[in-house]
């Protein structure tokens, strides 16, 4: 079974996602901000991260970069989900080492389906 | 001696006064001080035209020292003219050109121009500086005018480029500010949206347990309403990103087809619920543009969900093909079609027409006037072309490369 890390501070979008991750048979861990994201990261070496790019105090291009300098995360696929909200974001989004995004709000019909393509083989 | 030699030199000191005459009246007539004085500072000729100038008498001034008659001891600059005077009478060949003040014996102060000389008095076999003075008090006032009207034109634009910088600041931070709302208004609106739509979907798809048919329905109705609240978000906050000039194009190739195909179908189902026959009509010679996708087909969508949405009977039609560097989309309509009057109006925000029918019919208003942005955005043009009652046909062209840097 996958591990899937979601790092989201909103407690209703974490518990959606978590929702329909598990109802696909995925195993879900989560965190609420980025520090604590970035410890559960070492600690579960996750198949893929879900990363809510506007999160408090540490933002989610910071906590993108920190996964993707860890050795042992640098091989774990970012996908962030974003509201997509200004210019020049998409770009930032990559920059930080994030494989992809997702926007919000996510559709519950193809969210699974796109979170997927980024997980190559190793998806379910 | 005899009588002819008496007479020639009668004749010579006629002649020779009348030539000492005549040079002393050029010489007191010249319109320039003539001064001669001696290396010790006395004054031992000055002409008519000086005397009248400085106003003081001949028996004034002849034998006195130009210190104190016609020299103040210090210019208004500061500078001191007792030390000049002797720097002159040293050196007069650093001087043959001089500028300083001098002194009416009313003690008016002008300002005079000096051409001196080192010449030898044939009497007294001694040196004497003879000097020739022209006014310029009027040039350097007007000077000094002029020096003072460019500092107070150069205060003046320090002050206003000061101005300026602070209103500049003030814009840049009044943008600034606005980028940050948008930001913060996108991502605040969208995250109660986000579990709203997500939770309604989790739902109908029956992943949280069986419904009922009237649930389904009622959630459909949720989704339907939350899904129009998102369009409504997304709207405004293109239409404020565009007016605050944050709106950023990519420039990516893409499958023109595709994306139509992607159009088709995301207006299908309303068109089916109608009972509208819809299609498209893609010249053979088109596949592939560089543009921004998700722009692109944001307008093709915005049109032909319009389409649908205001046609009742008969057929929603997009056309596509290229021109050499231009791709032109359109989509027509056998719908209500627009009335002349209402063309000006079309484009423009928050102006959907006809406020009586708008009731019937769901939208922001901002439609058309973020497709005419957007299209504007990406180097083309939009237009219409409609006959009231009986349909539209809304053009778009756009280059088929679009190059951000002509934007």
């Amino acid at each position: 079974m996958a591990t899937i890390l979601i790092i989201e501070d909103n407690e209703k979008n974490l518990y959606l996602a978590t929702f329909l991750l598990e109802k696909h048979g995925f195993f879900v861990v989560a965190a609420r901000d980025g520090r604590s994201g970035i410890e559960l990261a070492e600690k579960t070496t996750p198949d893929l991260i879900l990363l809510d790019i506007q999160l408090p105090e540490m933002d989610g291009y910071t906590v993108a970069r920190a996964l993707k300098s860890s050795p042992n995360l640098a091989q774990v696929p970012i996908v962030a989900v974003t509201s997509y909200a200004m210019a020049g974001d998409r770009e930032r989004i990559l920059a930080a080492g994030c494989n992809g995004y997702i926007e919000k709000p996510i559709n519950p019909e193809t969210f699974v389906a796109e979170i997927m393509r980024y997980m190559g083989d190793e998806g379910q | 001696m005899d009588r002819r030699n008496k007479r020639r030199q009668r004749s010579m000191k006629i002649t020779i006064n009348e030539i000492q005459k005549k040079y002393l009246e050029v010489v007191e007539n010249v319109n320039c001080i003539v001064l001669r004085w001696t290396p010790d500072g006395l004054i031992t000729f000055i002409n008519r035209y000086g005397r009248e100038f400085f106003g003081y008498a001949e028996e004034e001034l002849i034998g006195k020292h130009v210190v104190g008659t016609i020299v103040p001891e210090k210019e208004t600059t500061g500078r001191d003219l007792r030390l000049l005077l002797q720097d002159v009478c040293r050196h007069p060949e650093r001087y043959e050109h001089n500028t300083n003040q001098n002194m009416c014996k009313s003690g008016k102060l002008v300002w005079v121009e000096w051409v001196n000389k080192l010449v030898y008095d044939e009497r007294t076999k001694k040196p004497e500086l003879l000097s020739l003075g022209i006014d310029i008090s009027k040039r350097v006032q007007a000077e000094e005018e002029l020096r003072q009207l460019n500092e107070t034109l150069e205060r003046r634009i320090a002050e206003r480029t000061a101005e300026l910088q602070a209103a500049l600041e003030k814009a840049q931070s009044a943008d600034r500010l606005k980028s940050a709302f948008l930001a913060t208004m996108s991502h605040e609106l969208r995250t109660p949206l986000n579990s709203i739509i997500g939770f309604t979907g989790i739902l109908l798809q029956g992943l949280a347990g069986p419904l009922n048919e009237e649930q389904t329905k009622q959630l459909g109705m949720i989704r339907d309403s939350a899904r129009h609240l998102l369009d409504l978000i997304n709207d405004i906050l293109d239409i404020s990103k565009i007016e605050a000039g944050q709106l950023e194009v990519a420039a990516e190739a893409f499958d023109v087809r595709r994306m139509i195909e992607e159009v088709l179908e995301a207006v299908m189902q309303q068109a089916a619920k109608k009972g509208l026959t819809i299609g498209a009509a893609i010249a053979h010679d088109v596949s592939e543009m560089v543009s921004d996708r998700r722009r692109v087909k944001q307008i093709l969508l915005n049109l032909a969900s319009n389409a649908v949405k205001f046609t009742q009977h008969g057929e929603v039609r997009l056309e596509c093909k290229t021109q050499g560097d231009t791709i032109t989309f359109s989509v027509h309509d056998t719908g209500i079609g627009i009335r002349q009057d209402d063309m000006d109006n079309l484009f423009k925000p928050f102006q959907q027409i006809d406020t009586g029918l708008t009731r019937a019919y769901e939208g922001t208003g901002l439609g058309l006037s973020i497709c005419k942005r957007l299209v504007e955005r990406l180097g083309g043009s939009i237009s219409v072309q409609s006959v009231y009652g009986k349909g539209s046909t809304f053009t778009c062209m756009l280059p088929v490369v679009y190059q951000a840097s002509s934007a």
